[in-house]
């Protein structure tokens, strides 16, 4: 239980960054006299560029079950958001992670390897899938692939 | 007593009575005890059968909802179409649930309440703003962002048959004037008796002696629902007894409301085919296309009067009987003063407000829900799906639907006038795997033999790109630039047989690049480049991609003589489109019961089948095939679209495959003869045409793929495969995995082509 606790602490350190260093889109819609439609968390670290609003709205809902501990219910938000917004790699490592405190380990860890092919160059998002990756072959009893996984987060640096 | 004053009576006959008694007495008391037990048997059966799973109720299923938001590919055509096919009124003022009014490209809208699959959402009022062909922002009452989506139309069941159907409501959500309505008319005293009424009977006994026939029931609702409920619908004496110890029981029971609400989902109300309407919650729906809570006086006055024979009353058949019924119930709720006068005559100054059929009538996919059925039966028994008020949400998208129905359909170009070709569409979610659309048959609504999931056909080309993904995963030996050899090529099979391939144009090329071997589907290459990989290898990477072949490969495997489903087809190249990440094609997003609990929620899976470097190098090739090569119709066909596919044709012209994608769908088109007999089109000129038309109608932004880590680029001269600058004129640039770029050479390299510059 220790282990995982401490893991939670630089994973949403790392996303933190990691959203941060997302080259903002613009918003896809013509509504220029909306703000940029990004969420920002109460402590103002989790910083994810979205493509429109609806997206940043169930980013937000999402966020709001998975600190209520409604899993399932976030997940039915992430999900929706990726529907509409497919390539977006900060949510399918959001997916990844909470599939991951569901106990799915080899699902999670092919969600995150999916959102590091979506990654492109956010090294930060790479970091923090790699060290889920890592946690997710840890679990399955995988000591060595998890050794790997976390090599390949070094590569992309800490938070 | 009465014995008693009876013993003193002549002798003879009371000495018969005397020997009479007890067997008199048994009798008496077999039938006391009889009567007991039958009433007893009566009231654990009420109990047993009202208290538990009152309703037989199909499973619902229903499409996906309709998503608003901004940027959405939505024109106000494709919304309108939406609202219109889950009962949504066009309205000059839009006050209430369910109304919407358009106003060029805005778009005002009341939603309805609905339990999604994600949980249950509130009514609310929306402003939709179109641009062009999408949607530039979704706002609600205080301008605020807002996210929407309009609830999913319902489909046709997934074990079609005869079967009473019904959409359960609750009392509060039933309007006063329905519930007092009814009662004033079938049954004024409801509400103080205890479940059967004697003077009633005996009023209607009179009545119909004197009518000579029967004109009056002189049933409670609770009667009635006992009758509908329990009974059998014969009229005999020991029934009407059963009825009325029945009633009592219920009576004792259960409470008025309760009775009340079981009346309204329980009672009949027409026919729709098959499907007989039960209950008022789906009779609005069925005549009038509204949620029972949104019907207006008018409209719940006929749904009373047809209570009474809803076939003889039968408003699209016989308006003006249903109208005088209609009439007659407001006069009797004006008079029990339910409603005033004056709003009862101006409710018979309405219209009959009945529907079409064609409006209410379940949309059938059958296609799409032979797959759903065989996906439901492996986590739910038969029996809960027939009758236990399942309620499956899917994810056919009906406007992707519709668009692989019109571009199969002959009228349309698709087939054109031949009536023997037929044809099979699967389009699914790239990413997802969610299927979206289904079809298995040239005409699409007509139930019967599934050639989407069904028809095994052999794959032709398509399945060379498994040949060379194969060797991509190779990069120390193999790159997109490798030099491949399309020279004639004879192989020794053993015991005397030989296999020669031949290349569709009967020529032979000689040296070129893999990247053109596949992209102008050179055979002779393929099989060569497919026999150096090893049969064993190329197996497992079709066993990677979700294809077990039933045998070990041989050499004519290579070009295809392979027997796959189009569904197989769709999910081979899945994986393919979405990076080398399978995801299993699903028909199902979440199942509910029949009380909104959430049963299961099917979520999100990918698994990484295949590496994301040697994936991308094929999806490259595969662009290239749209671009110039046997796909290249696709440049006209679909301008400004970034696609990707493979044709497939087999021998003689009997299949035309196309299958590819772009960049949020996955689709395959199958055309050929039901017989195998030559169909007469290639994969360029049938499957192709029907793809490009369908997917022209599913708008999907057209962005580049993701480049994955470990990618490098290098410009290539087109005959050597050799690195060169990239001033070079016909210099193509190419993508490799890092550490696998060829030779850099000087100058521009093209010896052989004489391109120095």
């Amino acid at each position: 239980m220790n282990a995982r606790a401490i893991l939670w602490l630089p994973l949403a350190g790392a996303l933190a960054a990691a959203g941060c260093a997302t080259a903002p889109e613009g918003p896809m819609d013509a509504d220029r006299a909306e703000p940029a439609a990004t969420t920002v968390e109460e402590d103002g670290t989790v910083r994810h560029s979205v493509p429109n609003r609806a997206v940043a709205l169930l980013w937000d809902r999402a966020e709001r079950a998975r600190k209520d501990g409604r899993i399932e219910d976030a997940l039915g938000s992430l999900e929706r958001a990726l529907r509409l917004s497919p390539d977006d790699p900060v949510l399918w490592s959001r997916v990844a992670e909470l599939r991951l405190r569901q106990g799915e380990y080899a699902v999670a860890e092919n969600l995150a390897a999916k959102s590091n092919a979506l990654a492109g160059e956010q090294r930060l998002l790479r970091y923090r899938n790699w060290l889920l990756i890592a946690e997710a072959r840890e679990r399955r009893g995988d000591p060595e692939g998890a050794e790997q996984a976390r090599a390949e987060a070094e590569q992309y640096g800490g938070p | 007593m009465t014995r008693r004053s009876r013993s003193p009576r002549p002798a003879g006959r009371a000495g018969r009575l005397q020997r009479l008694r007890p067997w008199l007495l048994l009798a008496c008391g077999v039938a006391l005890a009889f009567g007991l037990a039958s009433f007893f048997l009566l009231d654990a059966r009420v109990r047993a059968q009202f208290g538990q799973t009152q309703w037989r109720l199909p499973a619902h299923v229903y499409t996906q909802p309709l998503e608003l938001y901004p940027g959405a590919a939505l024109t106000p055509a494709a919304v309108r179409a939406h609202l219109q096919s889950v009962g949504y009124r066009a309205v000059e003022r839009v006050a209430e649930p369910g109304q919407y009014r358009f106003e060029g490209a805005r778009l005002q809208l009341h939603t309805r309440a609905f339990h999604y699959p994600d949980g249950p959402e509130s009514a609310q009022r929306l402003e939709v703003r179109f641009a062009g062909d999408s949607i530039a922002a979704v706002t609600g009452p205080r301008g605020a962002s807002a996210l929407a989506r309009v609830q999913p139309q319902r489909i046709g069941s997934v074990f079609p048959g005869r079967q009473e159907d019904r959409l359960l409501v609750r009392l509060d959500e039933v309007p006063r004037f329905l519930l007092e309505g009814l009662i004033a008319v079938e049954d004024q005293d409801f509400r103080d008796h205890a479940g059967i009424q004697p003077s009633a009977v005996l009023r209607a006994l009179l009545a119909n002696l004197r009518a000579g026939r029967t004109v009056q029931g002189g049933s409670t609702l609770t009667q009635q629902l006992v009758k509908n409920f329990f009974l059998s619908p014969e009229q005999t004496l020991g029934r009407k007894f059963t009825e009325a110890l029945m009633a009592l029981s219920l009576e004792w029971h259960y409470s008025k409301d309760q009775i009340l609400a079981a009346y309204l989902n329980e009672v009949y109300l027409g026919q729709d085919g098959r499907r007989s309407i039960h209950g008022v919650g789906l009779g609005a729906r069925h005549w009038f296309n509204r949620p029972v809570s949104e019907l207006q006086l008018h409209e719940a006055a006929l749904l009373i009067g047809l209570i009474k024979g809803p076939s003889w009353y039968h408003p699209r058949e016989h308006p003006e009987r249903a109208r005088d019924r209609r009439d007659t119930v407001l006069r009797v709720m004006a008079r029990m003063g339910v409603v005033s006068r004056e709003r009862a005559r101006a409710a018979m100054r309405q219209p009959l407000g009945v529907v079409s059929r064609d409006e209410v009538r379940l949309a059938e996919y059958p296609a799409y829900l032979d797959l759903v059925r065989e996906q439901l039966g492996r986590d739910y028994r038969e029996e809960d799906l027939r009758s236990g008020g399942l309620r499956v949400f899917t994810w056919l998208d009906p406007r992707v639907q519709r668009a692989a129905e019109a571009a199969v359909d002959g009228r349309h170009g698709g087939l054109g006038a031949d009536s023997g070709l037929q044809v099979a569409a699967v389009v699914a979610e790239r990413d997802s795997g969610a299927v979206l659309a289904l079809v298995g048959d040239r005409e699409p609504r007509r139930p019967g033999f599934n050639r989407a999931l069904s028809a095994r056909r052999p794959v032709g080309s398509l399945i060379k790109p498994v040949v060379y993904l194969t060797a991509l995963r190779r990069p120390d030996d193999y790159t997109l630039a490798s030099r491949v050899n399309d020279d004639p090529l004879r192989v020794e099979l053993g015991g005397g047989r030989t296999w020669e391939p031949q290349n569709h144009d009967d020529e032979f090329r000689g040296e070129m690049l893999l990247i053109d071997a596949l992209v102008d589907s050179r055979n002779v290459a393929t099989a060569r480049l497919g026999l150096e990989l090893g049969l064993d290898a190329v197996g497992r990477n079709l066993r990677r991609l979700g294809v077990a072949p039933a045998r070990t490969l041989v050499p004519a495997d290579l070009l295809g003589s392979l027997s796959l489903t189009p569904l197989q087809v769709t999910r081979l190249y899945q994986t393919i489109a979405a990076g080398g990440f399978d995801a299993p094609l699903r028909t199902i997003a979440a199942v509910h019961d029949a009380d909104g609990g959430s049963l299961r929620r099917y979520g999100l899976s990918v698994e990484q089948v295949l590496p994301a470097t040697a994936t991308f190098l094929l999806g490259h090739a595969l662009e290239q095939v749209a671009e110039r090569g046997t796909g290249r119709a696709l440049g006209w066909l679909l301008p400004d679209r970034r696609v990707a596919g493979k044709t497939g044709t087999t021998n003689d012209l009997r299949d035309s495959w196309f299958a590819g994608y772009d960049s949020r769908h996955v689709a395959t088109v199958w055309v050929g003869r039901d017989d195998s007999a030559p169909a007469g089109l290639s994969g360029s000129a049938g499957a192709l045409r029907i793809w490009a038309d369908m997917m022209r109608r599913i708008p999907a932004p057209a962005r580049p793929p993701q480049v994955p880590a470990g990618i490098t680029w290098a410009h290539i001269d087109p005959v050597t495969g050799l690195q060169v600058s990239r001033q070079c004129p016909d210099s193509r640039r190419l993508p490799f995995i890092e550490g696998s770029r060829p030779a850099r050479t000087r100058g521009c390299g093209g010896v052989i082509g004489g391109k120095q510059s």
